[in-house]
């Protein structure tokens, strides 16, 4: 083991990519910063890993759109080697054998749609523009501490007011769009726009994915915005690869972090954070190291934070109780598999662009929304529901030559099955599940894997450390939202005990590879220890 | 062509509010009503051999205490007894949990434990509900520029539930917008009790316990609670129906016109001004004002037309979900039948059938995508049927199925005889002697709601009273505060804020508000 000394300003409990932002921005303000993640890699959920010879798996995180351009910029990645390449386009395959494509180019696009209804490609424009509002109207709040509305600190009234007075911005008739939007279902929203199931099932898929809901369930219209108010050079709702797979991310944080003097350290999982009389001391590590700081930034999720990593001696029983009743649901799982060649769909040219994007076979909000019933009954969807991606067709850094990485993710597959532990039996059905769609589509697809890894929220869990394997650390629910998350009260990053903070996505303003929970902590972080935060900018004061 | 001060379109509860209370102004009015008698969703019909009870409406409990007094309805015979109605939610496997009146102020077959626990579950719940209470009497913000006063109104409510403490605000804001089912895990074990709680929650609206927002639905009942005399273990002798007689007379007494039989057809409207109205039969009648008590989806695209409305007002009230989700089974048996535990079923009381939280998602799960629930949930109540019928010593049981598909996926030819025979059998596993006892069957769909009583979507509440169409946004944006962009219409059906059931507020309201904009 590398000696290094044993005491720091702080400490930041995980190297996800929202604890390494945090890390990032408070090494920058002068402060002395450790890192300490429990695996051998570095990222979290956001890695590249090559799990088969000469092939890269993004085996988490995927794709990348939400992260801030504003951090990107502010600690300088793309000189660290972060480079995002823009999807091309996307494609449901319906099983009357047909497909419908999506292009970047409007023009393309709306020709696609026409050719199944004349009528909603002319309503695609008028969903998009009102879409783009929604979008406009969230997108300064992601990167501002969520106010607390119940207390009457100078701080959060003036919040308050900044936000009543950006809705007193709005017209009445787009209040009353905004406030339907938040709450309506996907569902219930497509259908006031479009009347061709192909077409809402197509749009419907940001709104459930990495949630535990349906796309009937009132709440998931905002969670479709959670997966559109990201941009990729200032296109907003456009994704993105990260050239080199999603760790490409975590190692250009690190690269930023190391390079301002930070240090971080592998296999060095966090057994408690160590409490003295109130505040914190330090933390004691698994293998009984302890290292010394007056502040400890956690970017693991609240759960484990609160309840693994501290003694509950410490907090009061109610903020326990609170931290119990956080939803935190896994559903969605993940198969990656390396293909010896290309796919073959036959209804669709190996050459077009569109199997350069998300590629789905779920073709009604119907069969989306059984597969949700089936969760909800406690077992994994028997037809799920998949959001694949091949981003080797994309960035060949991947995969050598004429092979290709495979992203399935996979929804629904819940934490247990019927309220039993995952068996290796349950996760090889699981695998076959998955495997068996995607080969209803494209014959002769279990003769080119290569490897395949599946991952349940178990193995999530265990690896990750995200509580029951939710991707965004917590339900995107409104009463898990802006103020309320995590925990109604402490929504600023703090916690009961002086010196714990959390950053991870439990916090405002939620999940994706998105950065704003570290970069916002950071700032609440800077205040308490009256540092300056003229490094960190305002949303949008570099663009 | 004859010609009123004002014409309500409807003789509904709501309606009759309305037109009551406007003549009681000293303004000239008249009522017109399609059906051959008045009550709207709540008339009586002639069920069987002469014997009237109402069809649909089966409990009078949440009638506004503020709708009593305004009209003095007390001294047209509205009397009250003082037995309120409880709950027993029926379960075969365990022992079944019996609902004080009250929303369970006492619950019988619970642990003491467990007692405890719903007894600061509840308190919370009412507490919340206070929000809705306040906010039911009032007029929504609207789109027009004289909101100030509703402006105030709101931020004084805000206010208020502030003062209630921190800790109570921010859980207000936390569980406003969750599912019912989270709500009833966070605290409590037993399986009948959090399925009971769960039907209440979402009946007469589509969504499942586990939906997000269902918990609103709970609120709503609670603060119907609050506004009645439920609050008060109160209920109303002779139910719907001396209710609906009660406002009648009222109506009646204070001078207004009634014509029955008398369907609109039309608005007369010109340089977006309703003149008045057109019957099918072609009469005419000129009236300043006039008020439309039925749906708004009725309203707006039957009545007033889409060439006469902007396209943005014509898209919203397309775009509203009125699809009705459940129907009325009415029973009418020899006798009260005897439970198997040899227990009579009371008048008294109400059953529920939901034995779990499952079991109610499950049902929501079949109505999804248009099929008829495996085992569908109901409420029932009984009714003695009076002496002065042929029927003598006869009882009614009224049966509230919750989630039946308004369009079913297939054909309703053979699935209603399905979907009663399920009801009937699971009301025989505790009464072995129901079946044997049935003079009479009639189950009511919501497209056959939708028919008999010109509904459309045959919805108990008009539209759906969902998170998205409450208070501003009820029916939708634009019409929030009763008023039209037509001059001289107006709107104070279930489908206007507070919403449906047996209120009385949202008529009660417009009539306020239609007051304070003209003099006559």
């Amino acid at each position: 083991m590398q000696s290094v000394e044993k005491n720091f300003d702080v400490i930041v409990i995980g190297s996800g990519h929202n604890g390494l932002v945090n890390a990032c921005y408070l090494q920058k303000a002068g402060l002395n910063v450790l890192v300490l993640e429990k695996n051998d890699w570095i990222g979290g959920a956001a890695v590249s890993r090559e799990l088969h010879p000469g092939i890269l798996y993004s085996n988490c995180s995927y794709v990348c759109s939400l992260f801030r351009p504003e951090i990107m910029r502010d600690l300088e990645l793309p000189k660290h080697g972060l480079q995002i390449v823009a999807i091309e386009g996307g494609t449901v395959f319906t099983r009357d054998g047909d497909y419908l494509a999506s292009f970047r180019n409007y023009h393309a696009k709306k020709r696609e749609l026409e050719r199944f209804s004349v009528k909603d490609s002319e309503s695609y424009l008028r969903y998009s523009r009102d879409i783009l509002k929604q979008c406009r109207f969230i997108q300064p709040l992601l990167m501002r501490t969520a106010p607390d509305p119940a207390s009457f600190k100078f701080r959060d009234l003036s919040e308050m007011l900044y936000i009543l007075r950006k809705v007193n911005d709005l017209t009445a008739s787009e209040l009353a769009d905004t406030v339907r939007f938040w709450t309506m279902s996907i569902s219930d929203f497509l259908d006031e726009y479009f009347e061709n199931d192909v077409i809402k099932a197509s749009l419907a898929v940001s709104g459930i994915i990495g949630t535990a809901l349906g796309p009937m369930s009132p709440g998931t219209a905002y969670v479709l915005l959670h997966h559109y108010m990201g941009e990729v050079d200032g296109s907003i709702g456009a994704w993105g690869y990260a050239r080199g797979g999603m760790g490409a991310i975590s190692k250009a944080l690190t690269s930023s972090f190391r390079a301002m003097g930070g240090t971080l350290l592998n296999n060095s999982e966090v057994e408690k954070v160590d409490i003295r009389g109130a505040r914190v001391k330090g933390v004691i590590l698994k293998n009984g190291d302890e290292y010394l700081a007056k502040n400890v930034v956690s970017n693991a999720d609240v759960k484990r934070t609160f309840l693994k990593l501290t003694d509950p001696e410490h907090l009061p029983p109610n903020f326990i109780k609170k931290v119990n009743n956080f939803k935190i649901r896994g559903s969605s799982g993940k198969v990656n598999i390396a293909l010896d060649s290309m796919p073959n769909f036959p209804v669709i040219s190996e050459n077009n662009p569109c199997l350069k994007g998300d590629i789905h076979f779920t073709d009604s909000i119907e069969r989306m929304e059984r597969a949700y019933d089936d969760w909800k009954m406690g077992t994994w969807s028997r037809d799920p529901f998949l959001d694949m991606m091949i981003p080797t067709l994309t960035d060949p850094t991947m995969a050598p030559p004429g092979k290709h990485f495979m992203s399935c993710f996979v929804q629904y597959c819940p934490p247990k099955v019927g309220g039993q532990n995952w068996t290796k039996e349950n996760k090889d059905a699981f695998g076959e599940t998955v495997i068996q769609q995607i080969a209803d589509y494209s014959p002769g697809f279990k003769d080119k894997i290569l490897h395949m890894e599946v991952r349940t929220p178990k193995e999530l869990e265990e690896e990750v450390g995200l509580t029951e394997g939710n991707i965004f650390q917590g339900e995107l629910t409104f009463d898990q939202l802006l103020f309320n998350r995590p925990i109604p009260g402490y929504a600023q990053y703090r916690s009961p005990i002086k010196g714990l903070y959390m950053c991870g996505s439990s916090t405002h303003p939620g999940g994706g590879v998105m950065g704003a929970p570290g970069r916002n902590a950071a700032v609440e972080i800077l205040k308490d220890l009256n540092l300056p935060d003229t490094d960190i900018r305002d949303a949008y004061e570099v663009l | 062509m004859k010609s009123y001060d004002v014409i309500v379109i409807g003789a509904g509860h709501n309606g009759l509010i309305v037109a009551s209370k406007l003549a009681a102004s000293g303004r000239r009015v008249l009522l017109l009503e399609a059906g051959d008698t008045y009550g709207g969703m709540a008339r009586s019909e002639n069920l069987f051999e002469g014997f009237l009870a109402p069809e649909l409406a089966s409990n009078a409990g949440g009638i506004s205490k503020d709708v009593v007094q305004d009209l003095g309805l007390n001294k047209y015979d509205l009397l009250f007894n003082e037995d309120g109605i409880k709950t027993v939610g029926l379960n075969i496997e365990n022992e079944s949990v019996i609902f004080g009146s009250n929303f369970g102020k006492s619950i019988e077959g619970i642990g003491k434990d467990e007692f405890k626990r719903w007894k600061e579950l509840r308190e919370k719940f009412f507490n919340q509900s206070h929000l809705f209470q306040s906010l039911a009497s009032q007029i929504p913000v609207g789109s027009n520029h004289k909101t100030f006063r509703s402006k105030a109104n709101l931020f004084f409510t805000a206010a208020k539930l502030r003062l209630q403490g921190k800790e109570q605000f921010q859980e207000l804001l936390r569980m406003i917008t969750m599912c019912i089912a989270d709500l009833v895990e966070e605290e409590l074990e037993t399986s009948s009790l959090k399925g009971l709680i769960s039907f209440d929650s979402t009946l007469g609206i589509k969504l499942g316990p586990r939906s997000p927002t269902s918990y609103l639905g709970l609120l709503y009942k609670l603060s119907q609670i609050k506004a009645s005399y439920q609050e008060k273990s109160l209920s109303i002798n002779g139910g719907v129906t001396s209710f609906i007689n009660a406002l009648f007379k009222s109506a009646e007494e204070n001078g207004v016109d009634f014509i029955f039989k008398g369907k609109v057809s039309s608005l007369i409207i010109s340089d977006s001004v309703a003149t008045g109205v057109k019957l099918e039969n072609g009469v005419e009648y000129s009236a300043k004002t006039i008020v439309s008590s039925i749906s708004p989806v009725n309203t707006f695209l039957d009545l007033v037309g889409a060439q006469n409305l902007e396209t943005d007002l014509t898209r919203r009230i397309r775009a509203l979900r009125y699809s009705g989700t459940t129907s009325k089974l009415n029973i009418i048996l020899e006798e009260i039948p005897k439970l198997h535990n040899s227990q009579n079923l009371g008048a008294n009381y109400r059953y529920v059938y939901a034995p779990s939280l499952d079991s109610v998602e499950s049902n929501f799960n079949s109505l999804k995508y248009n099929e008829l629930p495996s085992d569908p949930n109901f409420e029932m109540y009984f009714s003695q049927i009076s002496s002065e019928s042929s029927l003598n010593g006869a009882v009614m049981a009224s049966i509230c199925i919750q989630n039946t598909p308004y369009s079913l996926k297939g054909d309703w030819k053979n699935s209603k005889e399905v979907l009663m025979n399920k009801v009937i059998s699971t009301i025989q596993k505790w009464a072995p002697e129901f079946k044997k006892g049935i003079l009479f069957t009639s189950l009511l769909l919501p497209h056959e709601t939708e028919k008999k009583y010109c509904v459309a979507g045959g919805h108990w509440h008009h539209s759906e009273l969902q998170i998205d169409s409450l208070y501003s946004l009820r029916p939708t944006f634009g019409v929030s505060d009763y008023s039209t962009p037509i001059d001289g219409l107006f709107i104070c059906g279930a489908g206007t804020h507070p919403g449906g059931n047996l209120f009385g507020l949202s008529g009660l309201n417009a009539a306020k508000r239609i007051l304070r904009e003209s003099t006559k």
